[in-house]
């Protein structure tokens, strides 16, 4: 880029601004409201904290076990022939294409009603995007790159380390970040088996019995959510601008 | 290089994380459908009416009734329908509502207006069967279906001969009134046709088997087909898809006719909603006296511990939080 300035800074300031803005609003909106008492245990403080708590919990615990999967199974089917390859894209392949509802279904029948079931869950999920862009990074690199590595004496581990992944960072970082929002997103599901967050606070409001739906807790629910998201793909922004050497983006 | 550094904050991360799976706090998890957490009689209710403790407990939101969360100790306590069948195959014990929070919610065959006034016979018809369908009955029958796995229109069946109500002599115990007459004739249906719908559930299916059954001994055609949730299959009865529907008085009345606390006494609330729905076209009929309503489930065995009541219960929370 032309004056040296890296794509995506102003995406990078404008996110925490309008998530604070769109959180502000949100405040104002329900605090001026005349809300009914039963609206008013969901949209105390104490039971939209712990509903953020838990969502947050259950998505940093799958997002990082995800990782650690993908990652390295990225990497070794990069390295490794078709033989493996394939059956490891199959597999990731089904785990996302089966509708994540049932896929929580599936490990309910298995681990009941507890917070691990939502994340096995979210893991199976989240372990395609990662997988996909680990393995699609790396083959895109410049093999001139990885043969003056050699010739430069590195040893395969240090040709990984430090030329591999650092060029196919851009790429293997999209992964994340694709798998990091689907988890928040997904995350909303745990409601139906007793894995909390914030889908406990969208569902109350869908089901609250009387006339009409209390929508107003349905959107608390839903911002709570989209905040989280935009501020969890901000975060990993962060860490691609750290990350992610300077000249390639330059180049 | 920032790798280290990276890898110093994942680990830190990680350390954080053990110990804290799904937030739970100390004290009994008490499992619920979301719902009831915003309902008047839910936890709102129990707060007001028995015990504040009510009002901070654990809950864990699931997507069902609770007896397989109950039962395999996930769940202390847990929301349930008092005529589910799970609760007796879990062996499992409702607290009693001591204080009488839970409305009624009995059902009667709400049939709409036109088709009462063409076929003043269907009340006179089901409504000395609807007259025997208890708690323990629907209980029994829901038990069948649902964890003996049989055909529903076979339990019906079986119910509907082993009572001797295939042939049982009609009377509607009433006139009725214009809108909704009731035991004039002609009693027989001469091949009318008739389409039930029932909510998507065995007791619902149970309901309409057993109507379809009966009135198709009275001569008429009946169509079961149509099955849908709440308020779908409302819609559908109002709009005329279909002609009736076993509907729950708790349901109807504070769901569909705002009333926030129907009447305590299953006969004063079946009237209510009949003489609110009339107005509207809909016609209830048939009442009968099985109740469904919500209840808190524990483990029998957990008797001792939590005790008998809802009263005893709360107490327990309100020492236990």
């Amino acid at each position: 880029m032309s004056g040296g300035r890296r794509p995506g800074t102003l995406r990078l300031a404008l996110t925490p601004f309008a998530v604070g803005t769109g959180l502000l609003v949100l405040y104002l909106w329900v605090h001026t409201a005349d809300v009914p008492p039963e609206e008013a245990s969901v949209l105390s403080a104490g039971f939209l904290g712990t509903r953020v708590a838990q969502h947050v919990e259950l998505t940093v615990t799958s997002f990082l076990i995800a990782a650690a999967i993908a990652l390295p199974l990225g990497v070794a089917a990069a390295r490794s022939g078709r033989a493996l390859r394939v059956p490891l894209l199959l597999a990731a392949n089904l785990g996302q294409a089966v509708p994540s509802i049932a896929l929580l279904a599936l490990v309910f029948t298995v681990t009941g009603f507890t917070f691990r079931t939502t994340v096995i869950a979210l893991v199976v999920y989240a372990v395609l995007p990662i997988l996909r862009n680990t393995l699609a990074g790396l083959q895109g690199v410049d093999p001139d790159a990885v043969e003056a590595a050699r010739g430069m004496g590195m040893s395969p581990v240090q040709v990984l380390a430090r030329v591999e992944v650092p060029l196919a960072s851009p790429v293997i970082l999209a992964g994340l970040r694709t798998a990091l929002v689907l988890v928040v997103g997904t995350a909303t599901l745990g409601n139906f088996v007793g894995g909390g967050g914030l889908g406990d606070v969208i569902e109350s409001g869908l089901t609250a019995s009387g006339l009409e739906p209390a929508s107003r807790i349905v959107v608390v629910g839903a911002v709570l959510v989209a905040a989280l998201a935009l501020t969890a793909d901000w975060m990993l922004g962060l860490v691609e601008r750290a990350v992610v050497p300077a000249t390639w983006e330059e180049r | 290089m920032r790798g280290p550094l990276a890898l110093a904050v994942l680990t830190a991360v990680s350390l954080l994380l053990p110990g804290c799976g799904g937030g739970g706090s100390a004290g009994p998890v008490v499992c619920i459908m979301s719902e009831f957490r915003t309902r008047a009689d839910g936890v709102p209710g129990l707060a007001k009416t028995y015990n504040s403790a009510y009002g901070t407990a654990s809950y864990k939101d699931i997507g069902s009734t609770a007896e397989a969360g109950i039962a395999s100790g996930q769940c202390a306590a847990g929301e349930v329908f008092t005529t589910d069948s799970a609760i007796a195959a879990h062996d499992l014990h409702v607290l009693r509502d001591d204080k009488g929070l839970f409305p009624p919610d009995n059902v009667g065959l709400v049939v709409r207006s036109a088709v009462l006034q063409q076929h003043p016979g269907i009340a006179a018809i089901l409504a000395p069967v609807a007259a025997r369908i208890t708690t323990d009955e629907i209980t029994r029958m829901n038990r069948a279906v649902e964890v003996d796995k049989r055909a529903v229109a076979d339990v019906a069946r079986q119910w509907l001969t082993n009572n001797a109500l295939l042939d049982a002599a009609p009377s509607a115990g009433g006139a009725g009134t214009a809108r909704c007459p009731a035991g004039a004739a002609p009693v027989e249906g001469g091949g009318a046709q008739l389409k039930i719908g029932s909510k998507a559930f065995a007791e619902e299916e149970l309901l309409a088997a057993i109507a379809k059954l009966v009135l198709e001994r009275h001569g008429y055609q009946v169509d079961d087909s149509v099955h849908a949730a709440d308020p779908a299959i409302d819609r559908a009865l109002r709009d005329g898809t279909i002609d009736m529907l076993w509907q729950y008085t708790g349901t109807e009345l504070q769901e569909f006719l705002g009333v926030k606390h129907p009447p305590a006494d299953l006969g004063a609330a079946f009237e209510e909603a009949r003489s609110r729905d009339e107005a509207s076209g809909l016609c209830w009929t048939a009442p009968a006296p099985m109740n469904d309503t919500n209840g808190l489930a524990i483990r029998s065995a957990d008797r001792s511990r939590y005790g008998d009541t809802l009263s005893a219960f709360g107490e327990y929370l309100a020492s236990n939080h």
